[in-house]
């Protein structure tokens, strides 16, 4: 008994030491205490070196070995994998590392002794584990036996399998008969080709045909596969051949959804082009990292170029012509670092000479609130231009045609009524008045419709400088000083001193002449009409005009501002006016990015207002963000107690005991003593302010 | 004091008040020029020549030698601004007040006129009764 027990023990020796995988028996702590000769081989170390040495040392990641050699005896015990107490196995892949530096992939098995719920220590097998090395390895049939590459093989989520030149499957893996829905049993028994679509037949036969043929190493094709259901399925097939084994190796995939996508995509864009191409609208899109421009190929179209061509920012922005290009540059650079979204209608040049006007939109798409691309359109609206043209063409021809006949009727009628030609008897001089007041009347509405419509099209060219608010009003009184004697009406100015700011001088007097005007005529003889300027917080400027009229009828309010909407129509012509003067006022204030309103108590008198921000942009590139929300008006009429602590020093020549306001300048004015003008400059600003009665 | 006034050094471009003024309306609208002209013979007592269009001027300027050229923007063939070019090349508009006719200008057209050297732009319809002066007002800042 003891002689067979030595001799057994005795050869697990030389089985230990003959094993071609590399062994090794560790203790509980990891520690190595004999490892065999294919050990030493393997890893380069004698036998001698590697007792004493933890195992983990040898690993590339030592935490995961760690975890592997020492694991908690609960783990153990509850891992299904380990269902004896007595030993328990572990297999993993692991990176080792050679003695000189080298590593390499190896397959480790680990078997744990254990007693008493205590490990006692482990043998571990250890394999190299290389693929390729692995296949040439094996015999000339592929191999492909029960282990690791089956199950490889088999748990592939793309369809592996191996077939004969013959045309039939030798080997598949489980995804085939997920896909299809046939079981590995019938795909095997059955030829490949009938797996396909017979539109499919001649084409993947001539593939095969290529592929066994050896014309080509590999052959990649998509075709449409049927399953168990009866139905197709859209299935990608790479297939390389083996000549010496004779056999061809597949990997296939499912690409039903990818083609039905990809079907999908190419409909929408067909879509999307065929739209843009129709609306003249194209897109484009800015990386900021690179300033990369991209377009789409009715960009391409828009601007004349070839398809291939790529070009830079600046490029694109050549096109548009030199005037429009700084204003683009300001709304790019604003979209860039802001991330403002701005909308601009530019005129355009293609190469051809071609002139056109474009609508460019940008939008900022912001990460973590900055932009990092800009995405934008092109719109062709050369045609809505045009169309705008035509219109603004017809407007000036019409009130041409109008104005040239009107105006031989006015100066003859002056003529005769200036008694140039001989005198006329009374009546007939008071008719002759008459028709020349109507045509005059007649001109000035054409004027106002012709303004007005500049305006609103835009198309008002402003004339912006630095101005001097005070001169405006000044000039605005001299134009109605004339009117206002005809009325028996007083004008009083009553300003503060203002910086200068930005706008139309002219368009600005024109605003002012029109409140005024109005505020003469609903005026009853003898009363007055004052203006008032001043700044409202230092940020905007006021001038208010107020008059002792009969006001404005609350049901006439909100319409005021529209055109030709005076009180009464019977008013129109009455009081001489077009219907458009407050239409125009407001248009030239919003301009101005101003704002216009009125305050009116019946029977006492209204106050028109308008107030203008100290840093107008009028004249200059305007986005939605820039335009300023409008003053808190509690009042038309300035209130005292805000204004006086906003004021400034004041002007040094002027009289400030006098709570009565003085005269400017008389000759503007006229000289009647009924008639003059007032002016109250700010040299005190609380007591200049104390005549005027506050509500 | 008129022999004074007269010696050439001290001439000014224009000088109509030491006679009769001669005056060319160039405008294509007969009507126009008819207002014009009882305007100016009638009110202001000058001599009044008519021509209808650029051309006519250009060959009538020589033969007058006007002290005042009223002349319209807008007309066919040779319009107002042409009309003075050509003028200018002749050099026959020394001691010429030019000043423009124009339908409604706005103010960057005014200034494009001025700087095409008039000496002021008179915008249509103008008040018949009132256009002696405004001329008068003219020449006398152009002097």
């Amino acid at each position: 008994m003891n002689d067979s027990k030595a001799l057994m023990v005795s050869l697990r020796d030389r089985v230990f030491e003959a094993s071609a995988d590399a062994l090794l028996i560790g203790d509980a702590e990891g520690r190595i205490l004999s490892v065999n000769t294919s050990f030493e081989r393997l890893f380069g170390c004698d036998a001698g070196t590697a007792a004493g040495r933890h195992f983990i040392d040898f690993a590339v990641d030592k935490a995961r070995l760690e975890q592997c050699v020492k694991p908690a005896p609960n783990s153990l015990e509850r891992h299904e994998i380990w269902p004896s107490y007595e030993s328990a196995h572990r297999r993993t892949w692991l990176a080792l590392t050679v003695e000189s530096g080298d590593s390499f992939l190896a397959e480790v098995a680990l078997t744990f002794h254990i007693e008493a719920g205590t490990i006692l220590g482990f043998t571990a097998s250890i394999r190299e584990v290389s693929i390729t090395e692995r296949l040439h390895r094996d015999s000339d049939k592929p191999q492909i036996s029960p282990g690791l590459f089956q199950r490889l093989f088999e748990a592939s989520p793309g369809m592996l399998a191996i077939a004969g030149f013959d045309g039939s499957f030798c080997w598949v893996n489980r995804s085939w008969t997920k896909v299809t829905g046939f079981p590995s049993e019938v795909l095997a028994s059955r030829p490949l080709y009938t797996l396909f679509h017979e539109a499919d037949h001649a084409r993947v036969g001539c593939r095969f045909a290529n592929l066994v043929g050896q014309e080509s190493e590999t052959i990649e094709f998509v075709a449409r596969c049927v399953c168990a259901d009866g139905r197709y399925k859209w299935i990608s097939w790479s297939a390389s051949l083996d000549a010496d084994r004779g056999f061809i190796y597949i990997i296939a995939n499912d690409v039903t959804e990818l083609v039905a996508t990809r079907d999908q995509l190419r409909r929408s864009e067909e879509l999307l082009q065929q739209t843009s191409r129709v609306a003249k609208v194209s897109g484009w899109e800015l990386e900021m990292r690179t300033l990369e421009l991209r377009w789409s190929e009715e960009a391409y179209r828009l601007y004349g170029i070839p398809m291939d061509a790529q070009p830079t920012v600046e490029e694109a922005i050549s096109f548009f012509e030199p005037d429009a290009r700084p204003m683009l540059r300001a709304a790019l650079d604003r979209v860039a670092t802001e991330g403002t979204p701005f909308d601009l209608q530019l005129p355009f040049r293609r190469p051809s000479g071609e002139r056109m006007w474009v609508r460019v939109l940008g939008q900022a798409e912001l990460v973590d609130g900055e932009p990092i691309r800009v995405r934008g359109a092109f719109q062709d609206v050369s045609a809505e231009w045009a169309g705008e043209r035509a219109k603004r063409d017809f407007v000036s021809i019409v009130s041409h045609e109008l104005r040239t006949p009107l105006s031989s009727l006015y100066g003859s009628l002056r003529l005769l009524e200036g008694g140039v030609v001989g005198a006329l008897p009374s009546p007939a001089k008071r008719l002759v008045g008459m028709a020349r007041s109507n045509s005059d009347r007649l001109l000035r509405l054409i004027d106002d419709l012709l303004d007005l419509e500049r305006i609103e099209t835009g198309n008002l060219d402003y004339n912006v400088s630095d101005l001097d608010m005070s001169q405006v009003v000044w000039r605005a009184v001299g134009e109605v000083q004339g009117m206002a004697q005809e009325a028996s009406v007083e004008l009083e100015v009553r300003e503060q001193q203002i910086p200068k700011i930005h706008g139309d001088p002219d368009r600005l007097v024109q605003v002012v002449t029109n409140l005024l005007s109005n505020a003469i005529k609903f005026s009853p003889v003898g009363s007055l009409v004052e203006v008032w300027l001043w700044l409202e917080g230092g940020e905007y400027l006021s001038v208010a005009v107020r008059d002792r009229g009969p006001g404005i009828p609350p049901g006439y309010r909100e319409t005021l501002f529209e055109k030709f909407r005076q009180v009464d129509s019977s008013d129109t012509r009455k009081r001489g006016g077009t219907g458009l003067g407050l239409a125009i006022a407001k248009a030239i204030v919003e301009q101005h990015e101003g704002t216009v309103g009125f305050d009116s108590t019946e029977g006492e008198g209204s106050t028109f207002w308008f107030s203008l921000p100290m840093t107008s942009l009028v004249g200059e590139v305007r986005t939605k963000e820039s335009l300023l929300a409008p003053p808190a008006f509690d009042s038309g009429l300035p209130n005292l107690s805000r204004r006086s602590s906003s004021l400034s020093s004041g002007r040094s020549d002027m009289d400030t005991e006098s709570p009565e306001p003085t005269s400017r300048d008389g000759l503007i004015l006229g000289e009647g003593a009924s008639r003059h003008a007032h002016a109250s400059l700010s040299g005190d600003a609380k007591q200049a302010y104390s005549v005027l009665p506050l509500k | 004091m008129i022999h004074e006034a007269l010696k050439a050094s001290e001439l000014p471009p224009f000088c109509p008040y030491v006679s009769i003024p001669v005056v060319l309306i160039v405008d294509d609208e007969p009507d126009i020029r008819l207002i014009g002209e009882l305007s100016l013979r009638e009110i202001a007592g000058w001599t009044v020549h008519l021509a209808e269009s650029g051309l006519e001027a250009v060959s009538m300027v020589p033969k007058i030698c006007p002290d005042i050229l009223l002349l319209d923007v807008m007309m066919p063939e040779l319009d107002g601004p042409s009309t003075l070019l050509k003028l200018r090349e002749l050099e026959m508009l020394q001691n010429c007040c030019v000043i423009f006719l124009t339908a409604k200008a706005q103010t960057h057209e005014v200034q494009r006129y001025l700087d095409f050297g008039a000496a002021g732009v008179i915008p249509k319809p103008f008040d018949p009764i009132k256009l002696p002066e405004l001329i008068r007002e003219f020449m006398a800042e152009a002097a």
